[in-house]
């Protein structure tokens, strides 16, 4: 299907054999609109056969009759007519055509016309990712395409993302399944935050976030993403494809001259969307809250941040001959946070070889990268081993630079420096201890393989092998010194190391058929794949039996290993084993019609009787254009389809050990009732969309409705205890997904000075949660407890997925209720939130004037609700401007009324009502806030200097400098901190937002050579 | 014709291999899907461990805490937490914490049944020593379980209705069950006394008795004692017949300290009674321990307990169910001795037990004052504390109890029986010295003690002055029990609403258990 690409340029070069006529020779560059020169692109004399194409440079000679008129082809570029009467030397520009005869990469890597698909598939080119890089490539598809709702982690350069597709349906995981040229990644994320502390769920564990595998991948080595929309696009990846998948697609070499890519990004960032607080008012004697009188102290946060750097530098070498091509890149990140000390940095190295023998018969293709990375103190949230709670509540009127001159003091009876704080609090502690005596890294080194092998059997049929492996060790530690909170560590420090192994085999066989009988083109594909994923973690944590000697921080070290020492090394291994098929059948190039089927064996359906499970697609389009006459469209398309794909179940699940017999509280007996059958996840899916082209195709519309119904989730349920279990899973459910998705695009103002393109994505997603268990009998189920504080994330029947919980007030015919003293009084535990935004729309421009480019970005999720925890926190602390504004103003001025329900005059004392309602375990409705948000997320300003100066560097280099920026501007944005960033990429703690490091606006520089 | 026939070739083979790949390898899955860092062919027996580790909880210790500490060990008088919890409104006020008092029952089916039904399953009958070792771990923690709330999960356990519930059995039936279960394990492992690889295979899991398979008779037989004296008021005739069958038994029952149930740890952990007290603050002596020991001048208070800092140098206690204000006003109480062992019963409280049989006229194998006398000394001898003949010559009682905080909690002595026997006092003093006598001797046991306390009414203790239970227990009378875990009535509500009609009263802490009438 490769062939796609080069038919039409192959086609128009065999048209044009010499003409023996020509009279005048042009010669000049073709270029696309990014400057990039063209390679290989056709050029025609227009109503003869001669023709002649670009060399590697993008430069063409052609000699030609006079007057003539030349054709310029490139394919998935609009051709251009231009006369040559101007000259001898004609150099054209060629735009990018979205339109026309696109090709995408769908599921399994197989290439497809656009027009013929039956479901939505959005694609993104490197120029988008790369524009405004960030270190984690996957940030760069926010606003730039429907159907995804994208989180960034709180844990600064480089950090997971989480990416929902078409809404959540699954109680265990929505992230997307990342395809890299046709190979599913395991998408490990290494020990998300799981409570308000931050620690890892329910484990007493440091949660962190190290970065998941997608993040790892060079930007620069990415030719494209296509984001396979929707369980039809997805279907042949069955029991992975319930949540979407989003398909990468890498850079080859190319044959010809050897090409050099260098890219230099650097940007800078800065605090957006830090918290407001007071320096007033101070704090009494001996308290360690800011509810003291009127004075002023200085401020001391602003010192604090530095300004963050990222830098990333890549380098890419492509050439090769007809029968082998390379390509080889090599880019370094380095990434400075605005927390000191918080740095990232990481080494990419990429050889892909592609070799061709026998007259393409057989083609082989190996591909090579090679990842290390490190990260120390990365920015973490929670209350605790996090700098920002100490420094944004500490008590005003104390000296901050007694403590952050000096974090550490000499114990004189140790003899060791303990830590130097103005009071001791499990959530707090002196920042600079923090970040000098409890430091942590991580440490990842991954190595990835491919090999592929393709037989073209004849010119209709080939058949394609493939292998990967994909083998990654995450090395974490965190050395807590002596001196350390109580609560976070022992007397004499704590030592947490965790490494972790994964590993990923895959392989495949594809045989790909490709006919066309008389009107019907039918492509059909058959295959079988396996693949298996492992990951082993080795943790161990010193907390409880304690450290032998202060600070020194090694294994042997820790007390009595083996006993109390939290040591484990949980393990999980899955494999899955698949026979899939696909049939599409065109008529006419009007009516298409897709079939697949996938059927998959999984390892984690063992001891089910039942490990065997199929997944089928159907889906039909019409090109309406093609069929009638319709004025003023250039292009119409309807289409539809309907598709069932899965979520497999955890491994282990059907197969409940117990844990090792010892004293002392054993994990929850949870198994599975004898009458359960565990299931993986099904997704219902149909969809129905229409494909529009006017303005003679520089408007276009296409249009998604879809609706998925998702059953057989993963729930367990309380079961009597006498049943010999705690708890149980079962399989149950139904969360609907429907929603709309438009993608406009738009040429408003094109001619040749200027080019305007503009892209509107709008999204909106209605979730709703249809059935439950009747067997929860709580009739709710927790994603995230809350335990002793008043945030938690919950599913109820017949309402959205994934709620806030917390802690109401007490009302009376809508008035809060208050006691004498004017202490608002809390309710019930309460529903008080949708984290989901109601709707979101992305608006991408780019503006091209001779040689410069502007682009912009933005973007806007509209509606949902957010918690601020940290806000909460800092009222009850009396840190935060909405304290003081209060005192300032004599009082919180709200309608309450007293227990009796008769009216509470006048307002009510600050302290008393910001001590009753702050904090993590207070009123915490008082902290819900619109989720809307709209920005600038990106800008950027490119200049492609002229040839003639890019030429002293390189004769034919291309040179472009770009002034690029990110999150500049907040047009609105109600909560107090970005509802963009997600403490979490897991299922719970959405929506809500814990100290955190501020958001950041970044801007830039970026200098692209070619040569 | 070549192409078509390529074209099938191909089809064939990918076929092929397709299946192949897919069906030879499934059998795998099993294996795959097995997780490797999870115990796999663990001994047959290695769950004895974890059983004997909860019967009365090991670690941690805020499970201990909800298990017994603030239930049993404070209803009992032996301790007093100084502590307000959730602004006094507690277990020791009479508001009766469901998220605290669910954990009995949580404990006992996790880490008691379970591993129990595990061991079974696995084992089948190929091994009788542990078949019968496991009913008498059973009857040890579920009795308890049973004393606590009436109606328990024992006979139908493991096994769901139709409705997905599981049957309770009435206190009544359950303590039936017991009998039986004891009587069944105590014939199998008197034929398995001297059989070496049933002693082996015990001594591996045992943290008791070092696998001695006569002393887990004794235990055996003692715990018959121990509940056919429970149930001698509400039926006598079952009671004679169990307790004779028990102290008649070949093997018998507890004879001296080397024969008591103590439980080591198995790895390390310390008594959790010593976290509560030295980590937390949170648990302090009882007021009765106070004015019973201290009047009775008991050696055994100094065994027990630690000076008081708030009087220095005196014994002091906290009153059960008065108003706290603050935690830091009855942390300078009395605090407890370090423990070590887990103790589960003791030869002492045998020897008491026979005392009572001998008063109802049994056969206990002695007169109910010599074996009253032996209860005594055997107690002296467990602490090292020499001869107790000039203490059981003592006609000292009980002294008045003074509150150093609030005045208002000071009260009287609540009883004037001393310790000496006299043969010629009425049966109730008589019966008011062996309970009051097994009572000092079972300490810190607070589960059993509490127990024989709704069962006599001995040792006579104060009635709270705090009482949140919203009229459902009576301060005069004592709380009764505990009601029915919270989780029950979420997950088996049609059962737990069918049990609680054996108690024949509401499902609250004011309903009496079967054996306990007056």
């Amino acid at each position: 299907m490769k062939l796609h690409y080069k038919w039409p340029i192959l086609v128009a070069v065999l048209l044009m054999t010499a003409n023996l006529f020509a009279q005048t020779r042009i010669t000049g560059m073709v270029t696309s609109s990014d400057g990039e020169a063209l390679v290989g692109a056709a050029i025609q004399e227009v109503g003869t056969k001669n023709g002649t194409t670009t060399d590697i440079n993008g430069k063409y000679a052609i000699s030609v009759a006079d007057g003539a008129t030349l054709r310029f082809i490139y394919t998935g570029y609009a051709s251009v007519l231009v006369s040559t009467a101007g000259g001898n030397t004609l150099d054209a520009v060629l735009r990018e055509d979205a339109t026309l005869d696109e090709v995408v990469v769908t599921a399994l890597g197989i290439s497809r016309e656009k027009k013929s698909l039956t479901y939505g598939a959005q694609e993104v080119t490197s120029g988008d990712l790369t524009r405004v890089k960030d270190a984690n490539v996957i940030n760069s598809l926010s606003g730039r395409t429907a159907g995804l709702q994208i989180n960034r982690s709180g844990s600064g350069v480089g950090g997971s993302t989480r990416v929902v597709m078409r809404g959540q349906k699954s109680t265990r995981d929505n992230n997307v399944l990342y395809v890299i040229d046709g190979i599913p990644m395991f998408n490990f994320s290494v020990g998300q935050p799981g409570d308000v502390w931050g620690q890892s769920a329910n484990s007493g564990n440091v949660g962190r976030d190290g970065g998941d595998a997608i993040s790892n991948i060079n930007a620069d080595d990415i030719e494209s993403i296509t984001v396979l929309k929707g369980a039809s696009a997805a279907a042949l990846y069955g029991s992975q494809a319930a949540n979407g998948v989003i398909q990468v697609t890498t850079k080859k070499g190319k044959s010809g001259t050897t090409k050099v890519t260098v890219s230099s990004n650097t940007t800078f960032e800065s605090p957006a969307l830090a918290p407001d607080l007071q320096f007033s008012y101070g704090s009494r004697t001996n308290e360690n809250f800011s509810w003291g009188t009127k004075g002023t102290s200085p401020d001391h946060v602003k010192d604090f941040f530095q300004t963050g750097a990222t830098y990333i530098n890549s380098i890419g070498l492509s050439g090769g001959t007809k029968n082998a091509q390379t390509y080889f890149s090599y880019a370094n990140t380095t990434g400075k946070g605005i927390v000191p000390t918080s740095e990232l940095s990481r080494h990419n190295v990429t050889l892909r070889e592609n070799m061709s023998f026998w007259n393409d018969r057989i083609t082989v293709g190996a591909t090579v990268n090679y990842i290390n990375q490190r990260g120390d103190n990365r920015s973490v949230s929670g209350l605790y081993f996090n700098p920002l709670t100490g420094l944004y509540l500490f008590p005003r009127s104390q000296r901050f630079d007694e403590y952050s001159g000096k974090f550490e003091k000499l114990d004189d009876v140790r003899k060791l420096n303990v830590q130097n704080w103005v009071g001791s609090r499990d959530d707090w502690q002196n920042p600079y201890w923090i970040l000098n005596r409890n430091p942590n890294f991580d440490k990842r080194n991954r190595m990835n393989g491919v090999v592929s092998v393709g037989v073209k059997l004849t010119d209709w049929a080939n058949i394609q092998f493939r292998g990967n492996m994909d083998r990654t060790n995450d090395h974490f530690e965190q050395h807590s010194y002596a001196g350390t909170e109580p609560t976070l560590a022992d007397p004499n420090g704590r030592f947490v190391l965790s490494d972790l192994n994964t590993n990923q085999r895959y392989g495949d066989i594809l045989l790909n058929l490709n006919e066309t009988f008389g009107n019907i083109s039918a492509a059909f594909t058959a295959g079988t794949s396996i693949s298996d994923t492992k990951a082993d973690l080795f943790y161990a944590d010193s907390k409880g039996p304690g450290l032998r000697y202060a600070n020194t921080f090694v294994i042997q070290n820790i007390v009595q290993p083996g006993a109390n020492i939290t040591q484990s090394q949980p393990g999980s291994q899955r494999q899955l084993q698949s026979l899939f098929g696909s049939l599409s059948l065109g008529f006419k190039n009007r009516f298409y019609v897709d079939v697949t089927g996938r059927n998959d064996w999984s390892s984690t359906l063992a001891y089910t009787g039942n490990n065997s499970f199929f997944y089928p697609s159907i889906g039909a389009s019409a090109i309406l254009s093609e069929m009638f006459k319709l004025p003023g469209i250039n292009f119409a398309k309807v289409r539809a389809s309907y598709a069932q794909v899965g979520n497999g179940v955890n491994p282990y699940d059907t197969n409940i050990q117990y844990g090792f017999p010892a004293s002392g509280a054993q994990a929850p007996n949870v198994g599975i009732l004898p009458d359960t059958k565990v299931q993986n996840e099904l997704s219902k899916s149909f969809e129905v969309g229409a494909d529009l082209r006017f303005w003679s195709n520089r408007a276009g519309l296409d249009l998604t409705y879809y609706k998925t119904n998702t059953t057989n989730q993963r729930i367990e349920i309380e079961v009597p205890q006498g049943s010999g279990l705690q708890r149980a899973i079962i399989n149950a459910g139904d969360i609907q997904n429907q929603g709309i998705e438009a993608t406009l695009t738009l040429v408003p103002v094109r001619n040749s000075k200027l080019e305007w393109t503009s892209n509107i994505n709008y999204t909106r997603n209605t979730n709703l949660v249809k059935a439950l268990s009747p067997l929860l009998n709580t009739g709710t189920y927790i994603l995230t407890g809350g335990g002793v504080n008043n945030y938690s994330m919950v599913i109820r029947e017949g309402h959205p997925f994934g709620e806030i919980g917390g802690k109401g007030f007490k009302y009376i015919d809508g008035k809060i209720v208050v006691d004498a003293n004017g202490v608002p009084q809390a309710g019930l535990d309460t529903v008080l939130g949708n984290p989901a935004p109601d709707f979101t729309l992305g608006w991408n421009n780019s503006l091209k004037m001779g040689n410069f480019t502007i682009g912009a970005l933005i973007d806007g999720r509209f509606g949902g609700e957010v918690m601020s925890i940290t806000q909460a926190v800092l009222d009850r602390f009396g840190a935060s401007k909405a304290t003081s504004d209060a005192r300032d103003a004599g009082g919180v001025d709200v309608a309450a009324v007293k227990e009796d329900g008769t009216a509470f005059s006048g307002k009510l004392d600050p302290e008393k009502y910001y001590v009753a309602v702050g904090g993590r375990d207070g009123i915490t409705e008082a902290y819900i806030f619109d989720g809307t948000s709209i920005r600038l997320r990106e800008l950027s300003l490119g200049y492609r200097f002229p040839q003639s100066i890019s030429n002293r560097i390189c004769k034919g280099a291309g040179l472009n400098v770009s002034v690029v920026g990110r999150n500049l501007i907040y047009f609105k944005n109600n909560a107090p901190f970005d509802p963009d960033v997600s403490m979490s990429t897991g299922n719970g703690l959405q929506g809500v937002e814990v100290f955190s490091a501020p958001a950041v606006r970044s801007y830039g520089i970026n200098v692209g050579l070619t040569f | 014709m070549k192409n078509k026939f390529i074209l099938l070739a191909s089809m064939v083979i990918l076929t092929a291999i397709a299946l192949f790949t897919s069906q030879s390898c499934t059998k795998n899955f099993e294996e795959i899907n097995t997780d490797p860092y999870k115990p796999n062919n663990v001994p047959v027996g290695e769950e004895f461990k974890q059983v004997l580790q909860n019967i009365y909880s090991y670690s941690p210790a805020w499970i201990t805490q909800l298990q017994q500490n603030l239930i049993g060990d404070v209803y009992s008088g032996y301790m007093m937490p100084p502590t307000p919890f959730r602004g006094n409104s507690n277990n020791m006020t009479y508001f009766l914490v469901d998220g605290w008092n669910e954990w009995p029952w949580n404990v006992a089916y996790s880490n008691v049944m379970s591993p129990l039904k595990r061991m079974e399953d696995n084992a089948g009958a190929n091994y009788p020593e542990f078949n019968a070792w496991a009913k008498i771990c059973r009857v040890a923690a579920m009795h308890r379980i049973s004393d606590i709330y009436g109606p328990v999960i024992y006979s139908k356990y493991g096994v769901l209705t139709t409705a997905g519930g599981v049957e309770y059995d009435c206190q009544k039936d359950a303590y039936d069950l017991f009998f039986k279960d004891l009587d069944s394990a105590t014939d199998a492992l008197t034929l398995l006394v001297g059989n070496t690889t049933a002693t082996a295979n015990i001594k591996n899991f045992d943290l008791v008795y070092d696998g001695d398979i006569t002393k887990w008779v004794k235990f055996a037989n003692s715990l018959r004692l121990r509940l056919a004296i429970r149930i001698s008021k509400v039926d006598p005739a079952r009671a004679k017949i169990e307790a004779e069958a028990a102290i008649n038994h070949s093997i018998g029952v507890m004879q001296d300290n080397s024969d008591n149930c103590l439980v080591a740890s198995a790895d390390g952990s310390t008594h959790p009674l010593n976290v509560m007290d030295n980590a937390w603050n949170d648990i302090r002596m009882g007021a009765p321990m106070e004015s019973i020991l201290g009047g009775y001048n008991d050696p055994r208070l100094a065994k027990y307990f630690e000076p008081s800092v708030i009087v220095a140098g005196q014994y002091k206690g906290i009153r059960q169910g008065i108003a706290i204000a603050s935690k830091s006003d009855y942390e300078g109480f009395s605090t407890l001795v370090d423990l070590n062992k887990v103790q589960l019963m003791t030869a002492a409280e045998v020897y008491f037990l026979r005392a009572e049989a001998a008063l109802r006229g049994w056969s206990a194998g002695g007169s109910a004052q010599s074996l009253y006398d032996q209860g005594v000394q055997i107690s002296f001898d467990q602490y090292g504390l020499g001869s107790a003949a000039a203490y059981l010559a003592s006609t000292s009682a009980a002294t008045p109890y003074v509150d150093p905080v609030s005045a208002g909690n000071s009260t009287g002595a609540a009883s004037n029986v001393t310790v000496k026997w006299d043969e010629a006092a009425s049966m109730d003093v008589k019966w008011e010295q062996i309970v009051t006598q097994k009572w000092i001797s079972m300490y810190p046991d607070g589960q059993e003690a509490w127990s024989e306390y709704r069962r006599t009414g001995f040792p006579r203790l104060y009635p709270v002055l705090v009482n949140n239970s919203s009229g459902t227990i009576d301060s005069q009378k004592g709380i009764k029990r505990i009601n029915m875990p919270a989780p029950e009535y979420r997950t088996n509500k049609v059962e737990v609403t069918k049990a609680v009609q054996c108690l024949g009263g509401a499902d609250n802490g004011g309903t009496s258990l079967w054996w306990d009438v007056d």
